[in-house]
């Protein structure tokens, strides 16, 4: 019985996340079959579909590229800096990632904009350089992800046992230490980051679209709002679910890596070296890069006037509102249903579990400009009316209040789950993995229902990966642009879209005043997912 | 520990209901609601729309479309809602995609009191859309562009503004309106032409218009392509020089229609008369800068616009054939548009 109800459950949430793309693809392939010209929207052979898959490609692999890049110095400070540094280089390293990739691509057009860089771009007009808008878009969103890189190898670093270390000084020159011993102990953490953030790039279309990167996100979504059919755009997006495969590859078998090598030493304190202290300089270099620049543009911007921030959160009141309430909903619903179904699976088979995992994690690999499309195609019938469109009033104030909320939101809290439930349950999965399973198994000995024994034992010893899964998931949907601007309805929109308006409308003080305020939300969630870290550290 | 855990789970139910809906007090929620989707930029939209909730009394939810879809992004989501229909006003920047919807049975008539004054060249026959608001598409360059820019589309194909040109994407919003203008005045022959000679000298397509005028104030680009409001964004800044268009001018004027099988046609009708008031208009022609009224009694003040107000009411009246010239063009044009 309870198995049942865990099976039930998890084919629930498999159904959710998978419906909408087998109903998308279902009629892009019964499309494709009477006209099968459109299978061709798929391959990279038009001149337009190379360029798009070339675009996509080098953004991906370039930002990887910077991430390493600019991660690495980064890393090193935190794993072999100053220890007393350390907590601020871990803040710092963190702010970046509560800046969505849109405001970094608005500061750094906007940078590019100073005098200086205006003068070289007036000298450009004259003698226009060959620069391919994808070298300018990977370093921005290389600025945005490379906390990724630095965070990861970080904890690599933090593994690594101290007697092969010292083993590996002892072995000669340092080179030859790095080659033989560091690189094949670190490399599935540099490269599993590198693929994340490539992966991430190219899932990207707000900042490529601001930065004129042709990439397919961007146009996939112009198509498809310039009346495109929804079954082109899926399968001009399929390239993208395998580039996203591949670049995400190396993520899976890092994970893989980690668990077998084990984490065992990570909570020892570690040496500072002189690697450390150089990586220190290069990271406080490139945190003037990210997040200060950034932040000092929208604050030049406003020009001391405080006065733009009433103004626009008057303008935006609604938008305001709906980003803290949807993502404070979101947030803890979404780590909720992650447990419940980490928690549902402990009693399963290795196997049967490696599958739901699997089922339930494959879905990441869609990019979100076609989860959007699926999402809308899907939901937009009869059946769906609560959340799309809304049912027709009742008379009875209360249940239309509830019908109209759920007409304007539904959708929205749908859009955040198919997103981000698959890596919230990903997450959750690794730390539930890494538990003890006897002492589950001591509590249903002992008469625990199994819901009881997830409530007892799994949640508390969980808690503080369930807070940084849920301060993280807060941060990401408050930022979320690239669904949002798909599946919102009339009244539910939230603060990503209009400020990707005014951003193409160039109304610099209202784009910087509700950029700071966006920046500072998804701050404070981020400030509130390295506190859970460190309680999980102590 | 269980006061504290209480107390979390009662923070985050309180956060979330305050984000929803206020209308709890309101017993007759639902039948004050109006949906309103709309492409005029949300900068300018919003004071209007918070004016409008206070005079009619209505509850308007809007939905606006993004600048890189303009238009065309909320026209493509009337059409995918067509079995189903969300919205109930419709009120564009522009009127190419509101012709289309019309063509596609996607909009019911009404003809609203308010629009008595509203030249007969701005309005359907039938009442299926009303034009609130005119902008005109004019050619703008950089006032220290060592070339003469004439204001003239050809001289934006001469070499010297080769890889320095820009229009904004004509699949979406006014630039498709001026697509279908040409196509019309000049024959689809000539218009994919033109077009063609500007992709060979290297034009840069980009997201908006907006995008196109701020452009050439920064001198990332030297001439273009842009709408009225957008010139005279960028003329505070002193830097873009205003150049007005050969002979026959495109407007383009803004319009407002109902969708049909509205779910709220009353309220929809009672927004469209609001919306359609001449004080509405006044308002929109003092907050969008460069929109040209579509009634000639409103007064306008810039000397610019006034020319151009001018030879507005001079301008051929050939709107009806912009969807048909639209659906022959569409196609090879963005055959030539994609070509890198």
């Amino acid at each position: 019985m309870r198995l049942r109800f865990s099976v039930v459950f998890t084919a629930l949430i498999v159904a959710f996340l998978w419906l909408p793309f087998v109903s998308l693809y279902g009629a892009a392939l019964s499309s494709a079959l009477s006209h099968p010209t459109h299978f061709l929207e798929a391959l990279p052979l038009r001149p337009l579909q190379r360029s798009l898959f070339f675009n996509s490609l080098m953004l991906s692999a370039l930002c990887g590229a910077f991430s390493l890049l600019f991660g690495v110095p980064v890393a090193l400070a935190l794993a072999r800096g100053p220890r007393k540094a350390r907590p601020l280089i871990a803040l710092l390293t963190a702010l970046p990632l509560a800046l969505p990739p849109t405001l970094m691509a608005t500061a750094w057009l906007e940078i590019t904009r100073t005098p200086p860089a205006r003068s070289l771009a007036s000298l450009a007009a004259e003698r226009p350089l060959p620069i391919a808008p994808v070298f300018i878009a990977a370093p921005v969103l290389a600025l945005c992800y490379f906390p990724i890189v630095a965070f990861a190898l970080a904890a690599a670093l933090r593994a690594l046992p101290l007697e092969i270390e010292e083993a590996a000084r002892l072995f000669g020159s340092p080179r030859r230490a790095i080659r033989r011993v560091y690189l094949p102990l670190l490399w599935p953490a540099l490269l599993g980051a590198a693929g994340l953030c490539g992966a991430l790039a190219l899932w990207e279309m707000g900042a490529p679209d601001l930065l004129d990167a042709r990439t397919y996100s961007v146009e996939i979504y112009r198509a498809h709002s310039a009346g495109g059919e929804a079954n082109l755009a899926a399968l001009r997006g399929l390239p993208m679910l395998v580039l996203g495969a591949f670049l995400l590859w190396p993520t899976m078998r890092a994970l893989r890596f980690y668990d077998a090598v084990g984490q065992g030493s990570a909570h020892r304190e570690t040496p500072v070296t002189t690697a450390g202290a150089f990586g220190l300089f290069l990271a406080f270099a490139l945190f003037l890069a990210s997040p200060i620049a950034p932040i000092g543009v929208f604050l030049s911007q406003l020009q001391s006037e405080w006065h733009v921030f009433p103004e626009v959160w008057r303008a935006n009141l609604s938008e305001l509102r709906n980003t803290i309430a949807l993502s404070t909903f979101a947030a803890p619903l979404l780590t909720i249903v992650a447990l419940a179904l980490v928690a549902a699976w402990k009693t399963w088979p290795p196997r049967q579990r490696l599958a739901a995992l699997t089922l339930c994690a494959l879905p990441i690999l869609f990019p979100p400009i076609t989860l959007g499309i699926a999402l809308v195609g899907f939901f937009n019938r009869d059946a769906f009316a609560l959340v799309y469109g809304g049912l027709p009033p009742t008379g009875i104030a209360p249940l239309d209040w509830i019908y109209e909320n759920c007409a304007r939101y539904g959708m929205m809290v749908l859009g955040y789950a198919a997103r981000f439930l698959p890596l919230v349950i990903v997450l959750l999965y690794e730390a539930a993995r890494r538990l003890d399973d006897d002492l589950l198994e001591a509590a249903q000995n002992l008469g625990a229902s199994p819901g009881r024994a997830a409530r007892t034992i799994l949640t508390p010893l969980l808690r503080p990966a369930l807070m940084g899964v849920a301060a993280l998931l807060w941060a990401l949907c408050a930022a979320e642009l690239t669904v949002s601007v798909l599946v919102n309805q009339p009244g539910g929109q939230t603060l990503p879209v209009p400020i990707f308006n005014l951003m193409h409308i160039g109304s610099t003080a209202q784009v910087a005043a509700l950029s700071l305020t966006l920046f500072a939300l998804t701050a404070l969630a981020v400030a509130g997912l390295s506190f859970a870290l460190n309680w999980n550290r102590k | 520990m269980k006061k504290t855990k209480n107390l979390g789970v009662f923070g985050v139910l309180a956060v979330s209901l305050f984000g929803c809906s206020r209308q709890s007090n309101a017993p007759v929620a639902a039948s004050n609601r109006v949906v309103l989707y709309c492409s005029v930029d949300d900068v300018y939209a919003r004071p209007i729309i918070r004016d409008l909730e206070k005079q009619t009394g209505l509850k308007i939810d809007v939905l606006y479309d993004t600048e890189a879809a303009k238009t065309a992004g909320l026209a493509n989501r009337i059409r995918a809602e067509k079995s189903r229909p969300q919205g109930d006003v419709f009120w564009s920047s522009a009127l190419l995609q509101t012709l289309l919807l019309n063509r596609e049975g996607l909009l019911q008539p009404y003809i609203s009191p308010s629009a008595k004054d509203v030249p007969k060249a701005f309005k359907a026959k039938d009442g299926s859309w009303t034009g609130l608001g005119v902008r005109a598409r004019v050619v703008v360059s950089n006032r220290f562009v060592k070339t003469q820019v004439q204001p003239d589309l050809w001289t934006l194909l001469s070499g010297g503004l080769e890889n320095k040109v820009g229009i904004s994407n004509p699949q979406f919003g006014t630039g498709s309106d001026w697509v279908a203008t040409l196509a019309v005045r000049w024959g689809q022959t000539r218009a994919l032409d033109y077009f063609r000679a500007l992709k060979k000298n290297g034009v840069h397509i980009l997201p908006g218009n907006s995008v196109v005028a701020e452009k050439i104030a920064r001198y990332e680009l030297l001439a273009g392509v842009t709408d009225t409001d957008d010139y005279f964004a960028q003329k505070s800044n002193a830097v873009s020089r205003y150049e007005l268009w050969e002979g026959k001018a495109v407007f383009i004027p803004g319009s407002v229609a109902i969708l049909k099988n509205a779910p709220h046609t009353e309220n929809a009708q009672k927004l469209v008369d609001a919306l359609l008031h001449i004080e509405t208009e006044k308002q929109l022609v003092n907050t969008m800068i460069g929109v040209i009224p579509t009634r000639p009694q409103i007064k306008i003040t810039q000397p610019e616009l006034k020319i151009l107000a001018a030879r507005m009411k001079n301008a051929p009246d050939d709107t009806a054939k912009w969807a048909g010239a639209w659906d022959e063009i569409r196609e090879p044009l963005a055959e030539i548009l994609l070509k890198d």
